[in-house]
């Protein structure tokens, strides 16, 4: 796949991008409409509204006079992706090889790498409101629950300077990964370090778009 | 988008000690109780870039206060007109903290996270007396300095 970007031209940092998918049980996430649903006369029972901190049902024989931002949609969730390096200044994939050499009589060296373990670092990794990464990890930290994070993610390493948005952006896909908190604290702000260790699992196809809806399609 | 400068000004406008008062900015007339915005274009001073295109950012902005100065001295614990200048002063210094504890913040838009915002100074900085005017009048400064994440270089969203 050709790169997007111009000769002598340095790839962009964020163009390098580490996604983390993980499913969760069942989650209800209520979306607040801001402009008039076309089925608000007939499916006005299926939306919410809030009423103090819990969301109700609308009810009633007939639809309720539409009123911007006050009816919500719900939706089910279980997968959640989230892109890794959110106030993260530097993070880079670090391929650990292992490495055997030997010499020959005649002093030629022979180089054997035996195997990779991809590893990816982010320090800090800070606790920001709207994660739903740093939520879900923070609780299986501190409630030590190492099955939540010890081999519960697949991550996508996706080279945005490969591709376009009409053909895809390449797209590596490792499942059975692992994302561990390190630790939980800091000083102004709540950091949670994260070490990302990569299951070399590995699918190699592309990405129609940069945003957590894409879909990974494997190369033919 | 919204106009950064614009947004704190009208955040500012909602603080109960300024409302009343007219506040210019960068240039306005010099009246007791009147305000001034000032900008200080110091944006690239912190320029902090993350690996997902994001950029944190620094705004800053003084806000001067111009009191009518009294030559009347403090009796027998009577404030007097320089104190009540200084204290309205303080109020909205204590009114601008106090809002950033609740993360009440100026509406800079979708684009931008404000991650902070604070005063340089937990009292007000008297700048300088201007004797030629009748009366003559202290200038009180405020330094007010937001910290941003521009979220607009990003190419994931």
């Amino acid at each position: 796949m050709p790169m997007n970007i111009n000769t002598g031209v340095r790839a962009a940092r964020k163009t390098l991008i580490t996604v983390a998918e993980w499913t969760v049980p069942p989650t209800d996430v209520f979306i607040l409409q801001t402009v008039a649903p076309d089925d608000w006369a007939s499916k006005y029972n299926t939306y919410y509204t809030k009423v103090g901190g819990a969301y109700e049902k609308v009810s009633g024989g007939s639809a309720p006079e539409w009123t911007p931002n006050t009816y919500y949609t719900k939706t089910e969730v279980t997968t959640h992706r989230e892109i890794l390096g959110a106030r993260t200044e530097d993070s880079s994939i670090e391929f650990n090889p292992d490495v055997e050499t030997s010499q020959d009589i005649l002093g030629k060296v022979y180089t054997d790498v035996n195997k990779t373990e991809p590893q990816q670092d982010f320090d800090p990794f800070y606790i920001l409101g709207g994660s739903a990464l740093a939520e879900y990890l923070s609780d299986a930290a501190l409630e030590n629950r190492l099955d939540a994070y010890s081999g519960a993610f697949t991550l996508y390493i996706i080279e945005a300077y490969k591709g376009n948005t009409g053909n895809g952006f390449k797209c590596v896909k490792h499942v059975n990964c692992s994302i561990i908190p390190t630790s939980l604290g800091g000083d102004a702000y709540v950091s949670m370090p994260i070490e990302v260790h990569f299951s070399n699992d590995i699918t190699v196809g592309t990405v129609d778009s940069l945003n957590s809806n894409f879909v990974f399609t494997p190369a033919g | 988008m919204i106009d950064k400068t614009t947004a704190i000004i009208e955040f500012l406008r909602e603080c109960p000690t300024i409302k009343a008062n007219p506040v210019f900015f960068n240039f306005g007339e010099v009246e007791d109780g009147t305000y001034q915005a000032n900008i200080q274009s110091d944006e690239v001073l912190l320029n902090l870039h993350f690996i997902d295109g994001s950029v944190l950012k620094r705004y800053t902005l003084f806000l001067d206060s111009f009191k009518s100065v009294s030559y009347i001295p403090v009796v027998n614990g009577k404030s007097d007109e320089n104190l009540e200048g200084f204290s309205e002063v303080q109020e909205v210094i204590d009114w601008i903290n106090d809002k950033s504890n609740k993360q009440e913040f100026p509406d800079f838009g979708d684009d931008f996270v404000i991650e902070d915002m604070k005063t340089l100074t937990d009292r007000p900085a008297l700048v300088g007396v201007n004797t030629q005017q009748n009366p003559p009048m202290a200038v009180y400064r405020i330094s007010i300095q937001i910290d941003y994440v521009d979220l607009t270089k990003r190419i994931w969203c």
